[in-house]
């Protein structure tokens, strides 16, 4: 699990010298990645250190000072509005708090990401799509049910499913685990691991939560002070000396 | 939170019920306006407008039946008024009928009245042109009327203390033994008393008069605004006011003489053996008699007079009826 | 950077424009939320009657109470269907119904949008191909826009109808002739700009409220905060608008 196959494959993602600043706050100063096809890549940082800014500046809701940021090649701050909507399709985003819209139900919560796109695609049956999405999150049961009267651990999943649905190339995942259990943690990391197999897709994850680091890691990149400070596999940064890589692993 | 179902058709409903109050509330007060209603256009000319705008309405025999246009000079002494009529109002409406400025109670807007002509004519249609009577200058017509009044307050006390001298000398009678005298005393004060009734009918009926033209009935109304008929009236009632001075005098020299005789100036005797005396007595009666006489004679001129002989001919017939 | 109370009124206050602006610019192009659009008009329209009506109704009854002794001191007391009407529809009514909105949509729209915002909400419908400026912002302030005025109507005929009951209170008035007095008194001039100033005024209460609700930071905290100074904003607004619309009516001759 830990080991990195995908070395040799093409990058989907490439960021560069990637610079962003609140004010006098530096959060990101040059930072560098790649996320190849297939790969399951987690960011490693503290809370506040820019980690969320990061994957915003992918999809496009936030605007990088400087730097490049290219999804598939194409450069994220110089799409129009509609390319940009185009690129969404193919990456989806989990948000940290789910962002389930509280005044629909379940079914309309997955249907709204269809509203955008159903009159271009082929999809007849938008019944069947979001009975699919639900089922490969275990919850086909809710689908009449609002958010309010769900756990935490079914909000998430519902929220996976209402990212799945357009099935997404590339996910972002914005500490898919934060507020939830232990044990729900673990089954929404290894549900992770099975959408990745199952639609291929490659991830992005930002966490702090080593248990869900250990499992779905293929590469991890230490985030601190805005720049990349380590990059390796679980095992190799668990057996790093530095002081401020260690200190995720204890 | 549970999901608020929306309503479609409750919206639906709301909206419709919201845009059709609006209709009918524009409507109404469209209506009002004169707006939405088929009108002609007619016009009129004044001396004077008294402060009539745009947007007043017009009234024929007090309904409303349009509305003013538009008010500006015509000339250096006529100011023409275009108005609007309802069309539904026109049959009725003739084109001799005669507009005239008035007042929507004592302290309410100006509007232009429609009254009927006299006779028949087309009815109006659009363009026609209204005959006008300009306003009633309402402090003349009140100077004119308190006037009258103050006359007729002087005649009707003078005719008091008459009656009031007649009625305290009761003893008279007694005291006056000469069957003649006594006869013409009483033939006198009969006369005075059909001239005294004939007085009071006669100030009734002016009262009556007053009133009548003070509610502006009929013509007597119109008649107000004429000068030289007010003239008259006025000359009429000095010359009552004349008729009952002259009375008053000779009454006055009736009852200084009974006075003469009451505090026994000589015996009753003595006075009536005076026949200077009785003589004099006599001449003053008989010019009494003369008085009252051609008061009565002024009395009935008057009701021959022609502005008065409609009215009381009128009066007779309705007597009659009785 | 100065954060003096000036400064930050100078900036929000350019920040609403800007806002504003965007509403133009975004509102009129397609595409349109049109079913989003009658959710909204749903809420803010039928949501809002009941309480709207109720006040207007005791507004009408209580201006009319108000107003009997003093026209009853010139003898008037047959005109005050014609009187209370008129300050009702011109006045009354209008600025009561939006104060009202204004604290029950304007916060409304700002708590909601404002929880949307710091739950990620706003982001999510953003990554999702929709446009949340459309489908949250312009589809409020549309529905508040065509609502007020509706809003407004219906309060002015349910005020009229208190009226009558608060002057049968004091006279014998058959509701015919009620009606009569009062239309023979009301004009265009009275009716229409009220409806025309309901238009700002649902602007105002809309683009304020999301507003607030778009701008909101500082997590659930934040929420209250963006609700509790939309309604402030909102009133205060409101009134300038009726100022503004007075000024205008007068020197229009709209009367």
């Amino acid at each position: 699990m830990n080991e990195n196959p995908t070395n040799t494959r093409p990058s989907v993602i490439q960021i560069k010298d990637l610079k962003k600043s609140f004010g006098e706050n530096y959060v990101l100063r040059n930072f560098n990645v790649d996320l190849k096809e297939g790969e399951n890549l987690v960011v490693l940082g503290k809370s506040g250190s820019g980690k969320s800014v990061l994957i915003k500046c992918i999809i496009g809701l936030m605007l990088p000072d400087s730097g490049s940021v290219q999804v598939f090649g194409d450069e994220v701050t110089d799409l129009s509005h509609d390319d940009l909507d185009s690129m969404r399709i193919k990456v989806g985003f989990l948000f940290q708090s789910n962002a389930l819209y509280d005044s629909m139900t379940v079914r309309e919560n997955l249907e709204f990401p269809l509203r955008r796109h159903w009159i271009k695609s082929e999809m007849t049956n938008v019944n069947d799509m979001v009975m699919e999405a639900l089922t490969n999150v275990g919850l086909a049961e809710t689908v009449d049910m609002t958010p309010a009267e769900l756990s935490g651990g079914m909000r998430k999943r519902i929220a996976l499913a209402r990212t799945l649905i357009l099935k997404p190339k590339i996910i972002l995942y914005d500490e898919p685990t934060t507020g939830l259990d232990p044990i729900t943690g673990k089954e929404i990391s290894h549900l992770m691991l099975d959408i990745q197999k199952k639609y291929n897709t490659s991830s992005i994850i930002i966490s702090h939560d080593m248990n869900c680091v250990k499992i779905t890691a293929n590469r991890i990149v230490v985030l601190i002070d805005g720049v990349c400070y380590a990059t390796g596999t679980y095992d190799e940064l668990s057996k790093s000396t530095d002081i401020r890589v260690k200190q995720f692993f204890d | 939170m549970k999901k608020q179902s929306i309503n479609k058709a409750k919206l639906g409903a709301f909206v419709l019920i919201a845009t059709t109050l609006l209709i009918v509330g524009l409507y109404y007060i469209g209506s009002k306006k004169n707006i939405f209603h088929s009108t002609i256009n007619v016009s009129a000319e004044f001396n004077n407008v008294n402060g009539l705008v745009a947007g007043n309405n017009v009234r024929f025999n007090g309904i409303n039946v349009g509305t003013i246009g538009k008010v500006y000079s015509s000339s250096d002494t006529t100011i023409k008024v275009d108005f609007t009529i309802d069309k539904s109002s026109t049959k009725y409406i003739f084109q001799n009928a005669i507009a005239s400025i008035g007042t929507d109670g004592l302290l309410g807007n100006k509007l232009i009245n429609i009254s009927p002509g006299k006779g028949i004519s087309k009815s109006v249609e659009e363009g026609s042109v209204f005959n006008t009577l300009n306003p009633i200058q309402m402090d003349n017509a009140l100077r004119t009327l308190t006037l009258t009044n103050d006359n007729l307050k002087v005649i009707t006390d003078n005719l008091k203390g008459v009656s009031e001298k007649f009625n305290n000398n009761n003893s008279l009678w007694h005291l006056l033994t000469d069957s003649v005298l006594a006869e013409n005393v009483r033939n006198a004060v009969v006369r005075f008393k059909v001239t005294g009734d004939n007085t009071a009918v006669i100030t009734g009926d002016l009262s009556k008069i007053v009133k009548d033209i003070k509610l502006g009935k009929g013509s007597v109304g119109a008649l107000l605004t004429d000068t030289s008929f007010s003239h008259t009236l006025n000359q009429t009632i000095v010359n009552i006011h004349s008729i009952s001075d002259s009375v008053a005098i000779i009454s006055g020299n009736f009852k200084s003489i009974s006075n003469n005789l009451k505090n026994g100036k000589g015996s009753v005797g003595t006075l009536l053996t005076d026949t200077m005396f009785v003589h004099n007595l006599n001449q003053s009666l008989l010019n009494v008699k003369e008085g009252a006489g051609n008061f009565n004679q002024d009395m009935i001129a008057l009701r021959h007079s022609w502005p008065f002989k409609k009215y009381f001919k009128t009066q007779d017939k309705e007597k009659a009826k009785k | 950077m100065k954060s003096s109370a000036l400064n930050r009124l100078l900036v929000e206050t350019g920040e609403l424009y800007s806002f504003a602006v965007r509403f133009f610019r975004e509102g009129f192009r397609p595409r349109y939320e049109i079913a989003e659009l009658i959710r909204q008009c749903f809420y803010i329209g039928n949501k809002t009657l009941p309480l709207v009506g109720l006040t207007g109704f005791i507004m009408g009854l209580v201006i009319t109470i108000q107003s009997h002794p003093s026209l009853e001191a010139f003898g008037a007391q047959s005109w005050l269907p014609s009187v209370v009407s008129v300050s009702l529809v011109r006045e009354i009514v209008p600025v009561i119904t939006a104060l009202i909105c204004a604290g029950k949509i304007g916060s409304g729209i700002g708590a909601e949008l404002g929880s949307m915002k710091v739950t990620e909400q706003i982001d999510a419908m953003e990554v999702s191909g929709t446009n949340p400026f459309k489908y949250l912002v312009v589809t409020r302030v549309f529905a508040a826009m065509l609502m007020l005025p509706l809003l407004i109507i219906v309060c002015d005929t349910i005020s009229l109808y208190g009226s009558f009951l608060g002057t049968n209170m004091k006279q014998v008035i058959t509701f015919h002739l009620f009606v009569n007095q009062v239309f023979e008194k009301l004009s265009f001039g009275d009716v229409l700009p009220s409806i025309i100033k309901s238009f700002f005024f649902g602007f105002a209460i809309g683009i304020i409220g999301c507003f607030k609700g778009f701008n909101t930071t500082n997590g659930t905290e934040g929420v209250g905060r963006a609700a509790n100074s939309a309604v402030v904003a909102c009133t205060f607004v409101v009134f300038i608008i009726d100022l503004m619309a007075a000024q205008i009516a007068d020197i229009l001759h709209i009367t």
